[in-house]
């Protein structure tokens, strides 16, 4: 997909009808976007997002008055955007027309158009196309909300490890794998029926309960991940919100704080808590036997000061003196003699090297357990009191948010009261929606794990039943089918993860200063920055932020194909733009011009919204002789200028003005700068 | 912990299926198997040694039953340094002779008697759990230990050497 052009009509910020052409050549391929806070930017962002998907991106505030206030004051009451854009992976590179209108309530109509020789084609199933063309998976890489950088979770959380799965296509194989298990399911019904053994029926019945249930559950646990996001994202609006009001604002951000301190203890609580079982795990055997072991020890000290331990003579002695038939006092010991019978007896008291070794091994566990006895109950002391303290500090914390709360919701403003009332209500939200997801998680745990040991035991039942051949062969052959799809799975995930981590080496070496490399773990999927000895950096910091930023340029490489390692397996590529609001504005000026380059570079197309804050030389530099189009977001304001300021841009030595007063609106114009 | 077995081969040790609900809550799982809590075990093997210790402490022991499951000496045991317990133990519950319990002839005696010890203190502990139905095991376990170290064990505790 490469944009060609975006028609936006009273959309937000933006009154009539405006039009935006996008640089679609593959040497100039960055469109610029020029504009200040407020002046449309994140608006024009969630024009293009909104009408390929329907939704918004998290930040987008207000979904519900999309319709300009100027154009709606004067009777307008719907808006629409329309995307024009070329599928160059289609034979002889099919253009097509989106376009979405929508009133302030509800959406009108979604159309998707084939273009040819300039007449337009009304396309059944438009989404379908869409979809292809632009997975779900992946819109949120592609259309980024840079300015939201800082929230971008590399730390390898579920959410974040599922969304990069579905970007890397691994969801397509885990569908096969299902699919596969239906087929599975099939063929042993066959065999329970084919067999008609009662025992293996009534497993085939439990099995089969198992699979109708299951879908229905996942399907709600997948609901609930998205009911969970949603009111994080509502709960983070709220904060912000609370947070721009002046009264509110102090108490708000001390709220805030005690919040997350109380996260933060809550997570060292449980940290310790599993600490402290552990211990208990090693200290338990040591505590239970010290003192029967502290008696044999001082027994077997006994046996060994009196020459028993170990025993005075060895096997090899014994087996010396029968071979060589002469005892060691000269006496002959010859084969079935008395004698002979005599010193054989002795093999079940010598000392043997076994023996000797099993002996030693014990007294050196017998001294590990008095050394453990001695230190774990002080251990575990020290942990239970760390968890003490830390109990009385969320206390503390506790007793701090509900005093805040408090003095939040006395304070006599409507717009502070609604806000206070609203983030209870989502709070209370939040804690059932986890408490479900929970509750629904553990019964799909459980039904799978039921669902394995009911497999277990239908497999070792029908082995023993005579079935049919054929059905063997059939469920044996798909069993090793879907053996070895698991196996290259987890080899292809492997592989990913390790091209993600030497691509973003690969940026990370070009562009940092310091030797930093990024890490990912196999497991969780979470990205660290670490130095030189491989101690973890942070996301925090100016280089945490330029990973984040390397971290969305390579994937959106990877789903492109567009890295020199490929992801075998993958969907196909997925040629798009890359489109990203205010982006460097979180960076730091040493690394803009960096990322910006490695941006222009890892892209087929590039959309960047910018301030002049961010437009520094680096940038410019960096992007020279790739940019093929620029506009300028112009803010008009109706009132007077007073004693607000007008903000300037320079483009090559040219200066142009960002907004202006006494405008016969307030709008945002999009107003081309040849380049 | 990889290293050479204490056994001359791998060996099964068995416990009894029925305290598979003792073991989980041990390992920190639901009665379906699912992890619930913090494991006091991140194994199997780790529940069935401390339950053994128990079983000896206390001295009870009983047999297997046929209801049964398997750990393999040369893998988890082994692995997690926790062979040498299976002698101790067995050392420190024999009346009788007991180095000669370390000679390899009797590798299968003892690994039968540790059975023992580890079934009767899985019969323990599944009563202390039941006792304290909604304390945590960890929290049951050092209220045991601290009950253990109250109690002075006589001389006839010691096997004769």
């Amino acid at each position: 997909m490469r944009l060609l052009s975006l028609v936006i009509s009273d959309f937000r910020g933006f009154y009539g009808v405006q039009q935006v052409d996008f640089a679609a050549d593959d040497q100039k391929r960055v469109t610029v976007l020029h504009g200040e806070n407020g002046a449309g930017k994140t608006n024009f962002l969630n024009a293009i997002h909104w009408c390929i998907t329907g939704k918004f991106t998290p930040r987008f505030q207000d979904q519900k008055l999309l319709v300009n206030k100027e154009a709606f004051k004067e009777g307008q009451r719907e808006c629409y955007v329309e995307i024009l854009f070329k599928d160059e992976d289609s034979s002889g590179g099919k253009v097509y027309r989106v376009r979405r209108r929508s009133t302030n309530d509800k959406q009108l109509s979604f159309e998707v158009f084939n273009v040819n020789k300039g007449n337009s084609e009304l396309i059944d199933r438009g989404e379908s196309l869409i979809q292809l063309l632009l997975p779900n998976a992946l819109i949120s890489w592609f259309f980024f909300d840079a300015e939201a950088i800082g929230s971008l979770e590399l730390s390898g959380s579920d959410e974040f490890k599922r969304g990069l799965r579905k970007t890397l296509g691994f969801e397509l194989i885990d569908r096969l794998l299902l699919d596969l298990e239906s087929v599975q399911a099939k063929l042993r019904r066959d065999v329970a029926n084919q067999s008609n053994d009662k025992q293996l029926q009534a497993l085939q019945a439990d099995m089969d309960n198992i699979d109708k249930v299951v879908p229905g559950q996942k399907g709600t646990l997948e609901a609930l991940h998205e009911q969970i996001k949603e009111t994080s994202i509502a709960m983070a609006h709220n904060n912000a919100n609370l947070g721009k009001l002046p009264l509110a604002e102090p108490l708000q951000r001390q709220r805030y704080a005690e919040e997350s301190k109380k996260i933060k203890l809550e997570d060292e609580h449980k940290a310790y808590s599993a600490r402290v079982a552990a211990l208990i795990g090693r200290a338990a055997p040591a505590l239970v036997l010290k003192e029967l072991t502290t008696k044999l020890e001082g027994k077997l000290e006994d046996q060994e000061v009196r020459g028993r331990l170990p025993a005075p003579y060895s096997d090899q002695l014994v087996k010396d003196i029968l071979g060589g038939e002469v005892c060691i006092c000269g006496r002959p010991v010859s084969e079935g003699s008395h004698e002979a019978h005599k010193i054989n007896e002795l093999l079940q008291f010598a000392s043997t090297s076994s023996l000797n070794q099993r002996i030693s091994d014990v007294r050196y566990l017998i001294r590990d357990i008095e050394r453990n006895a001695a230190e774990f109950p002080v251990q575990i002391a020290e942990q239970r009191q760390r968890i003490t303290i830390i109990d009385r500090d969320i206390a503390k914390c506790e007793e701090e948010i509900k005093d805040l709360s408090n003095q939040l919701q006395g304070i006599d403003v409507a717009e502070i009261q609604k806000l206070e009332k609203e983030r209870e209500e989502l709070k209370r939200k939040f804690a059932q929606l986890h408490q479900q997801e929970g509750a629904i998680s553990l019964q799909i745990e459980q039904n799978m794990k039921r669902y394995k040991d009911l497999k277990a035991q239908h497999e070792a039942v029908s082995r023993k039943l005579k079935v049919s051949e054929r059905l063997k062969i059939q469920l044996n052959k798909v069993e090793r089918l879907a053996n070895y799809i698991r196996r290259s799975l987890s080899d292809q995930e492997t592989r990913a993860l390790h091209i993600l981590a030497l691509e973003l080496n690969s940026v990370l070496e070009k562009y940092l200063t310091k030797h930093y490399r990024a890490k990912i773990n196999a497991s969780n999927y979470a990205v660290q920055l670490v130095d030189a000895d491989g101690k973890n950096v942070g996301h925090s910091t100016g280089e945490g932020q330029v990973l984040k930023f390397a971290f969305i340029a390579t994937v959106v490489a990877l789903a492109a194909k567009k890295t020199q390692e490929k992801i075998q397996w993958m969907t196909e590529p997925t040629i798009a733009p890359l489109v990203l609001d205010a982006p460097f504005s979180a960076l730091d000026p040493e690394y803009q011009g960096s990322v910006a380059k490695n941006l222009a570079l890892q892209t087929t197309q590039l959309v960047l919204m910018i301030s002049s804050a961010a437009w520094g030389e680096k940038v410019a530099a960096a992007l020279d002789g790739v940019i093929g189009k620029r506009y300028l977001i112009i803010s008009q304001e109706s009132g007077s200028q007073g004693s607000k300021p007008v903000k300037p841009l320079s483009i090559n030595g040219k200066e142009y003005l960002l907004n202006s007063y006494d405008a016969e609106r307030t709008q945002s114009i999009l107003q081309e700068v040849q380049v | 912990m990889r290293g050479q077995s204490n056994f001359t081969k791998d060996r099964s040790v068995y416990w009894p299926g029925e305290f598979a609900d003792v073991v989980n809550t041990l390992t920190g799982k639901s009665t379906q198997g699912v992890s619930v809590g913090n494991p006091i075990y991140q194994f199997n093997t780790g529940a069935i040694v401390f339950a053994a210790s128990v079983g000896l402490k206390h001295k009870r022991k009983r047999e297997v039953g046929s209801d049964r499951k398997e750990i393999t000496t040369g893998t988890f045991f082994r692995d997690n340094g926790l062979e040498k317990y299976i002698f101790l133990i067995v050392m420190l519950g024999t009346e009788s002779a007991a180095v000669d319990m370390l000679r390899v002839e009797q590798e299968e005696a003892v690994i039968r008697e540790f059975e023992r010890y580890a079934a009767g203190g899985l019969e323990y502990l599944r009563a202390e759990f039941e006792l304290n139905p909604t304390q945590s095991p960890d929290v049951i376990l050092e209220k045991m230990f601290r009950e253990n170290l109250n109690i002075e064990s006589s001389e006839q505790d010691l096997p004769d050497l």
